[in-house]
């Protein structure tokens, strides 16, 4: 447990191997409202593997936090003040007090069949209208990472919000099967769902992101997209085009696609000359690709790129510094790491855990390896893949 | 070359490289867009989704110019303003950059925003730090203005001015045409509606005056008939006159339904050469042509209902011959054709797809008058009539029969010309 000694808000973190849910829920929850040092708990967001009985996880969370706002998801590894808990790894609480924020959520969920950006607007207003007017404000987005183009809900929340209230968070996921992964709200675990916590501040929140990956093809102009698949890349079949850019003289076999293209994804180029990275986790007969989460729109170019453990990892410390410098006095980081960079660090993937929370000094680190990053810092284009990204209260 | 100048010149060019790739794409991204054929908010929509994407620009915002007696401009489309802002106007005034925009030919690009009293109060307040004003020229001047902020202190350089300064006119345009096109379906869509309560009324009308004038006659009989009664006489002959009027009566409505195409009767195999013999001799007029094909092999078989075939026949030919100034021919065709070649200019029965592989077509030429096109507008219409004294239901009886067995009418006429008249019915697979 670490308790975090902040003059304006307190915090408490706790967590729990994989085990008998309610017991889990309880054991990780009583932690962390231990370090609230006796201060009611304004949010509570748990973060768990799939492999629990999910029910029983929050009821035993709630049988210590009460009523107080939840908020979570299903991940692929939870990052706890230095500590990475993997795949299977269990469950990780963080508990607030308000101090000089107030929290509002709302959510839904089966949205499968629903216009995301229409559902975006709904559940930015609600959460909006819950929390109240404030000068400044963040909206942490939690979605299931199966939704489809998640993108399409982060256009809706910021049609909502303006450019003056920060966007942050990450999609649920399920250890990289891409079967099922569930959003938390209360007591409720929501199958195909969003959530959206409004966090009313009256100074400005700030979100950070990086990823440490560089092109190494040439650029590839999309000439065929639809929803979240790629369908051809310069005229020719996406996947077809994507393996010569690799260099492949033999089509990857399907079972072979993942591994590859984990290690390298697009980078679809922004005005300023960086990348924003989008993840092809499947291709099929035809050549399509599908991706997870945002597919670069028609006329978009992207390139494939390249990057190793090294990079990766050396964004933690830029990613941290930049996001404390935004507060003048943090009390926690939330950090929001891609479960492929988990999946790619391997047996390193702890390295990012301790060096978030080497970087943050003083400051407790949490958050959990989602299946798509929410982070917007300009422009509408707030979803990525394989980035870590972070904002501090 | 030293090291440092081929590295400064591999840099340079690299850069360059970017710059390529960046405004390649920015152009293929908005091409995509205005390619498509959406509606006016849907175009604005995505092109504004795009330009926040493509310049990294947090605020994104299409104003249109003022209407008649009003200064202030409205916002079409917005991004990166909080809902609840878009809908207040944005000042007019001539000294501000939506008028200076507008007035002007070139992007307005400023670089300090927040200290900036002309920029609208909900741009400073949202942390706009720098943005570009651009006119929106339009065929018939300025369509309105579009503005890019970036809430981080990179201003807009003076190629994205310029390249944004030329997309704006191509959004202009096509938001021009969008608009007009959107304006044009609904003045049609208004002037069908206003074409359909013309019909109906017209119908409506009809209907009432035969059918009111038969039961006039019914009533009058009845009291003749109760008269003679009441005075011990024969009542038969005002009994038979009713009789007749409700016959009549009953005639308009069955010919309702033919038009309705839900005057069923049982089908049989008709052939249809024979058919058109059968009716030609029972008309025995000279100005009569034909050309049918023999029985045998080549003989056109049809399942439809005898009666209705014969009647569509009769209409036809009357019509043709009526037509005719006097002098002249109609001249009566049949002959097989094949799906692909069931054409004709107007098609009448809307959304009429063939469903068999081969039709028989009936067709029948006249020497006559013609046809305006109003007039072939509303002849298949019931109770529509130029000729007197007229009825005005042969035509839509026409129709209703053969689209009840599952064919289409193809008129092809014109004022002085002539009209021709062909009749698609399915034929049997084996026919």
């Amino acid at each position: 447990m670490t308790e975090g000694s902040p003059p304006r808000i307190r915090v408490g973190t706790g967590h729990a191997g994989l085990g008998e849910a309610f017991g889990a829920g309880r054991a990780a929850a009583a932690e962390a409202m231990a370090g609230l040092g006796g201060a009611e708990p304004a949010l509570v967001m748990v973060f768990a593997t799939p492999r629990f009985d999910l029910q029983a996880l929050l009821a035993g969370v709630r049988s210590v936090t009460g009523s107080a706002l939840l908020v979570g998801s299903t991940g692929s590894g939870e990052l706890v003040t230095g500590r990475y808990l993997g795949f299977g790894g269990g469950v990780g609480i963080l508990a607030l007090s308000a101090g000089p924020y107030r929290f509002a959520a709302a959510s839904a969920g089966d949205l499968q069949a629903e216009d995301l950006d229409a559902a975006g607007r709904r559940l930015a207003r609600a959460a909006r209208d819950g929390a109240g007017p404030s000068a400044h404000a963040a909206a942490m987005l939690i979605t299931d990472s199966l939704l489809g183009d998640l993108q399409q809900f982060v256009q809706g929340v910021y049609r909502v919000t303006g450019a003056k209230v920060a966007l942050v968070g990450g999609a649920a996921g399920d250890e990289q099967r891409f079967v099922e992964s569930s959003v938390f709200h209360d007591d409720r675990v929501l199958h195909m769902g969003a959530l959206i916590l409004w966090i009313a501040s009256e100074r400005p929140l700030r979100v950070i992101t990086g990823h440490g990956w560089s092109p190494v093809s040439a650029p590839l102009l999309v000439t065929r997209a639809e929803g979240t698949r790629i369908m051809e890349l310069g005229g020719r079949p996406a996947a077809e085009a994507y393996e010569a850019e690799l260099g492949l003289t033999e089509p990857l076999a399907k079972e072979a696609f993942w591994p590859t293209s984990i290690l390298h994804p697009f980078g679809l180029t922004q005005p300023d000359g960086t990348q924003v990275i989008r993840v092809a986790r499947s291709k099929d007969a035809q050549g399509t690709l599908t991706i997870q989460g945002c597919v670069p729109a028609v006329g978009s170019v992207v390139q494939v790129m390249g990057g190793s453990r090294d990079s990766l990892l050396d964004v933690v410390e830029g990613v941290v510094a930049a996001a404390l410098a935004g507060q003048p006095e943090p009390s926690v980081l939330l950090t929001f790491s891609c479960a492929a960079r988990a999946m790619i660090l391997g047996d390193r993937a702890a390295e990012e855990a301790i060096r978030l929370q080497q970087a943050a000094g003083a400051v407790p680190t949490f958050g959990f390896h989602c299946c798509a990053e929410f982070a917007r810092t300009s422009g509408v284009l707030a979803t990525h893949n394989a980035t870590l990204t972070a904002i501090a209260l | 070359m030293d090291g440092g100048e081929s590295q400064a010149g591999r840099d340079a060019a690299l850069e360059d490289y970017r710059i390529a790739i960046r405004d390649t794409t920015r152009l293929n991204r908005l091409s995509a867009i205005l390619d498509g054929q959406e509606p006016v908010a849907v175009v604005a929509d995505r092109v504004l989704l795009a330009l926040s994407e493509l310049f990294a620009a947090d605020v994104v915002v299409l104003l249109l110019a003022p209407g008649p007696g009003s200064r202030d401009l409205r916002a079409l489309a917005a991004i990166g303003l909080p809902e609840e802002l878009v809908a207040a106007p944005f000042s007019g005034d001539e000294d501000g950059y939506a008028a200076s925009a507008m007035r002007g030919r070139a992007p307005l690009l400023i670089d300090s925003a927040q200290e900036d009293a002309r920029m609208d109060s909900r741009f400073r307040d949202l942390g706009v730090a720098t943005a570009v004003w651009l006119p929106m020229p339009g065929s018939r001047g300025a369509l309105g203005t579009l503005v890019l902020g970036r809430c981080n202190p990179v201003p807009f350089s003076r190629p994205e001015g310029d390249l944004l300064f030329a997309m704006a006119h191509r959004v202009a345009l096509v938001l021009e045409r969008a608009a007009a096109d959107q304006e044009r379906a609904r003045l049609a869509a208004l002037l069908r509606q206003a074409e359909k309560t013309e019909s109906l009324r017209r119908m409506a009308g009809a209907i009432a005056h035969h059918i009111n004038n038969k039961l006039m006659a019914v009533q009058g009989c009845l009291d003749l008939a109760a008269f003679e009664l009441a005075a011990g006489g024969d009542p038969g002959d005002p009994i038979r006159r009713g009789l007749e009027a409700t016959q009549q009566a009953a005639w308009v409505g069955r010919q309702m339904l033919d038009y309705l195409g839900q005057g069923f009767r049982p089908r049989e195999r008709v052939e249809l050469g024979a058919l058109c013999r059968e009716v030609l001799g029972a008309l025995a007029d000279v100005r009569l042509v034909a050309e049918l094909p023999g029985p045998g092999a080549a003989a056109l078989a049809l399942v439809a209902d005898v009666g209705d075939l014969r009647r569509v026949l009769e209409h036809l030919l009357q019509n043709a011959l009526e037509a005719l100034p006097g002098q002249g021919e109609v001249r009566l065709a049949a002959s097989r054709v094949p799906a692909d070649q069931v054409e004709g200019s107007p098609l009448l029965a809307p959304g009429w797809t063939p469903a068999a592989a081969a039709y028989a077509c009936l067709e029948v030429t006249d020497t006559g008058a013609g046809m305006t096109p109003e007039v072939l507008q509303n002849a298949f219409d019931p109770f529509f009539t130029t000729k007197f004294p007229g009825r005005g239901l042969g035509l839509p009886v026409v129709l209703g029969i053969v689209q009840a067995h599952g064919g289409t009418v193809a008129v092809d006429t014109a004022p002085g010309r002539g009209t021709r008249v062909r009749v698609f019915l399915p034929l049997p697979d084996r026919a």
